[in-house]
């Protein structure tokens, strides 16, 4: 892995599972930068967008899935990974109609992450 | 001349005659009124209890007695009983006024004492109205700092102590093994005082004992919670004024209905409820206050001037104790502290029936001349007894048809009699003997000694009222109600013990029954409840699971490396415990809600119970787009009452407050909930939505099982949550709110006044 890193965003409003999936990302020398809430990472685009977005579904204010839809609205095409802490029926077809490159369902195991990860970034270069 | 001294009560015949001759005394005074100006010194008592209370006259006749020994002066005494626990309130007080003052402005007092706190407080309050410049005198009252009476400073008299410490010495005397220690009081703010006083006293001991506070209670609630104590506690007894539901309650009957209920024995410092069942305490005797209010009275009659005397005087306290109860409770009196004086003791036989003894030996010496009395005699009883056995067989009839069993006991040679259907209930043959063996041997196992217990109450007393089980070979376990009267001849000795057995069987199981399902609704309300709530609940779990197996893994991937970053990977694993604990918690408060089981009483903080039931619904609430506001009276005294059944009122309310909001626009979907420490000892949560409301036509069948306005609501919740909170002593109501919306406000009894900081 020693190509040049992609910036990954990480978009969750638990403080933890923020910390904890950074943690993982980076260890594959992804360069990570995580958001609380969907208004912090929006703020973060005027700066720089990622080369791929990995958001929890449910949260305070803004869900993952509003998030997908204002991206597919503004024309952004930045490949999303939809993680959300449990699904509802019907919750994952939506989110694929939003754009979303995968839908993985929390606790996720590490292979499974990296290989979305891998295969959003690489569609995208 | 020496007048009686006069009295307008007493209990005894003799004392009706009195009466009559009062009246009529009275009536001829009504003619002349001459007599009022140049005749005897005049004492008026006071008392506020009621003339039939064993406590009233003991303070009465003790100043009587005192007087006579003290003086030789014409003085009558004059007593009124106000009766003001029985009649409390402005209305009583406004028939006592014009009564009392007409009496004083006919014989005019030369001095007026009150005897309890009710009658000084209405003397103090219409003194001026009633008796304008007549010294006054009182005793029997609290002090200034039990329960507040503004006593001026120019009133002298004798105030009770309450020692609560010397109480429960007394009790650790008695019971030493003794873990459990309850304390009974009421639930308005006058009990609050009494119990905050109470528990000040006690607060050294309480350490040592698994305290249980039976405080605010609905009455009949309170008694069920006495009646289940373990055998060896020890409860200590208020007075109570209002119970759980504020209804005014006499503080000397509450103590003889909870004595009477309780499976442990009560103590009480309140001298006034000695004799109604409490065992006893360190208290005030009331003969004394008597006694020493008479000293008093002669002192202001001879001319001293009441300043001159002193204010708030205490006597000498003493261990007094109900010779009765020690023994129904099975206590030692060699346990006593030195000096207790025991009262309502039980006459030895040469004491009560000495001159009875001596009769029946006059009778013997004269048995010859009597003896064509006695064939006499003899006749009249052959002729009782044909008739007595034809009764028996009409009732033996009836009985067996109703299913109840006869049987009497001759307390002399303790031969028993039953009828054949009492006989058939314990599977005794008809032709087999009848013994108490027998019977007993009938008896569930585990039932045997309370029956046993029950019986030996027998002679002195007459049976209460009692429910054991009956396990006969072969059959089915039954249920026995058990009652049972004492026969006395004309002099009040006990002849015989008779009483009845009836089958209860079928009440009970339908009583147990019902218990159950309503256990068993509960329990799967909550399960109802959690299911439409397990997307939310599983979204609780995820989170905390998904940050463990991601530093988990970056850990591994971390250690696979040839540089490990040694100081990452404790912060991985610290990390991981933290979570692992979160999830943890999930699931503790989620078994704490799913529990199955009876009702367990334990001292809540209100405001705990609410967060773990938010945290239980956070991620539903954030599904449904509803903004929380939170507002919790910090520092809230404790309840008592159950965790689950009360977690699951809140949820419900909450849940309903979400259900009502679905189609409120998102931006005002917003939930208030609060608590405060309210009037009359209350905690008060409320939880208020931004609904639709309450429509008029559905206020009334709010809390009716199976009302519901939802789609697919079962109509039990609220049903469910009224009768949880009712049995906690407590109120549910459910009203709109100013600004739209419904609001549900939980009301629950706060005895105690220390609160908890946590």
């Amino acid at each position: 892995m020693m190509e040049p890193k992609h910036y990954v965003a990480i978009v969750d409003d638990d403080a933890s599972v923020r910390k904890a999936l950074a943690r993982l990302v980076s260890v594959f020398s992804y360069r990570v930068q995580t958001f609380a809430s969907v208004r912090e990472f929006l703020e973060s685009l005027k700066v720089e967008a990622p080369a791929c977005l990995i958001v929890d579904l449910q949260m305070e204010e803004t869900t993952g899935l509003e998030l997908q839809q204002y991206l597919q609205n503004i024309g952004s095409r930045i490949p999303t990974i939809v993680l959300p802490a449990h699904a509802e029926p019907g919750m994952q077809g939506r989110c694929a109609d939003a754009g979303a490159v995968a839908f993985l369902v929390k606790p996720v195991a590490k292979d499974q992450l990296l290989e979305a990860i891998e295969a959003a970034t690489s569609g995208r270069r | 001349m020496k007048l009686p001294l006069w009295t307008w009560d007493s209990r005894s015949a003799f004392s009706g005659y009195l009466r009559m001759f009062v009246l009529v005394v009275s009536g001829f005074v009504v003619a002349s009124p001459s007599v009022a100006v140049e005749g005897p010194r005049r004492i008026y008592l006071l008392q506020g209890l009621t003339a039939t209370q064993p406590a009233a006259d003991v303070t009465v006749e003790a100043f009587k007695a005192r007087l006579k020994e003290k003086s030789a002066e014409n003085i009558e005494v004059f007593t009124d009983f106000l009766d003001i626990g029985r009649f409390p309130g402005p209305e009583h007080e406004k028939r006592l006024v014009p009564f009392l003052g007409g009496k004083f402005a006919q014989a005019k007092p030369d001095l007026i004492i009150s005897i309890s706190r009710g009658a000084t407080s209405f003397l103090l309050r219409h003194r001026a109205e009633i008796a304008p410049n007549i010294p006054i005198l009182y005793c029997c009252t609290p002090p200034s700092t039990t329960d507040p009476l503004d006593i001026p400073e120019d009133i002298p008299g004798l105030v009770i102590k309450y020692d609560w410490a010397g109480t429960l010495a007394l009790a650790e005397r008695l019971q030493p093994n003794a873990k459990t220690l309850a304390l009974v009081s009421g639930a308005s703010a006058r009990d609050r005082a009494w119990l905050q006083d109470a528990i000040t006293g006690l607060q050294p001991l309480l350490e040592k004992y698994d305290t249980k506070p039976l405080v605010g209670l609905r009455y009949d609630v309170l008694l069920k919670e006495v009646s289940q104590l373990p055998r060896d506690s020890i409860v200590i007894l208020m007075p109570i004024f209002d119970d759980g539901l504020g209804l005014s309650r006499i503080g000397t009957e509450v103590a003889v209905d909870v004595a009477k209920a309780s499976s442990a024995p009560v103590y009480s410092p309140v001298a006034t409820l000695l004799g109604g069942g409490i065992v006893g305490g360190n208290m005030d005797s009331l003969a004394q206050h008597g006694s020493k209010v008479a000293d008093f009275a002669l002192e202001i009659l001879a001319g001293k001037s009441p300043s001159e005397l002193p204010h708030q005087t205490t006597l000498p306290l003493q261990y007094r104790v109900d010779a009765r109860q020690l023994e129904r409770w099975g206590l030692s009196k060699s346990r006593l502290p030195a000096g207790t004086v025991l009262e309502f003791k039980q006459p030895t036989v040469w004491e009560e029936y000495g001159y009875l003894i001596l009769a029946s030996m006059l009778a013997f010496a004269a048995q010859t001349a009597i003896t064509a009395f006695i064939l006499l005699q003899m006749r009249k009883r052959r002729e009782a007894e044909r008739s007595l056995k034809e009764s028996e067989d009409r009732m033996a009839f009836a009985a067996a048809s109703t299913n109840i069993g006869f049987w009497r006991m001759d307390i002399a040679t303790g031969r028993l009699w039953a009828t054949d259907h009492c006989r058939s209930m314990f599977g005794i043959a008809r032709d087999a003997p009848l013994t108490w063996d027998a019977f007993v041997g009938a008896f569930h196992p585990e039932d045997r000694q309370a029956f046993g217990e029950w019986l030996q109450f027998a002679a002195p007393s007459g049976l209460p009222r009692s429910e054991f089980r009956v396990a006969l070979p072969g059959r089915e376990v039954r249920w026995y109600v058990c009652r049972g009267r004492t026969v006395s001849d004309e002099q009040g000795r006990p002849l015989q013990v008779s009483g009845i057995f009836a089958d209860v069987t079928a009440r009970k199981s339908a009583e147990a029954e019902a218990e159950l399902q309503q256990e068993e609704i509960a329990h799967l309300m909550r399960v109802a409840a959690l299911g439409e709530l397990s997307g939310g609940i599983a979204h609780e779990l995820s989170q905390p699971l998904a940050a463990i197996l991601a530093n988990a893994q970056a850990a591994q991937s971390l250690l696979s490396h040839d540089v490990h970053d040694k100081e990452t990977i404790t912060q991985i694993l610290e990390d991981i415990v933290d979570e692992d604990r979160r999830a943890g918690q999930v699931i503790h408060r989620l078994r704490r809600l799913l529990k199955k089981g009876e009702h367990q009483s334990t001292l809540l903080n209100v405001n705990d119970l609410i967060q773990s039931t938010l945290a239980l619904m956070h991620s539903e609430l954030v599904n449904r787009k509803i903004k929380v506001d939170v507002d919790l009276k910090p520092e809230l005294p404790l309840i008592s009452g159950d965790s689950v059944q009360l977690q699951q009122v809140l949820l419900n309310l909450v849940m309903n407050a979400m259900e009502a909001m679905s189609s409120t626009a998102m931006t005002v979907r917003r939930l208030s909930i609060s608590t405060r420490w309210a009037m009359e000892g209350y905690v008060e949560v409320m939880v208020s939505d931004r609904g639709r409301g309450i429509a008029p036509e559905e206020q009334r069948r709010l809390f009716q099982p199976f009302f519901t306005t939802k789609e697919r609501g079962l109509g039990l919740g609220l049903s469910i949550c009224s009768t949880i909170i009712t049995s906690h002593g407590g109120r549910l109501s459910l009203a709109n709110a100013k600004d739209g919306g419904a609001t549900a406000v939980v009301a629950l009894p706060a005895p105690l006044q220390f609160a908890n900081a946590s």
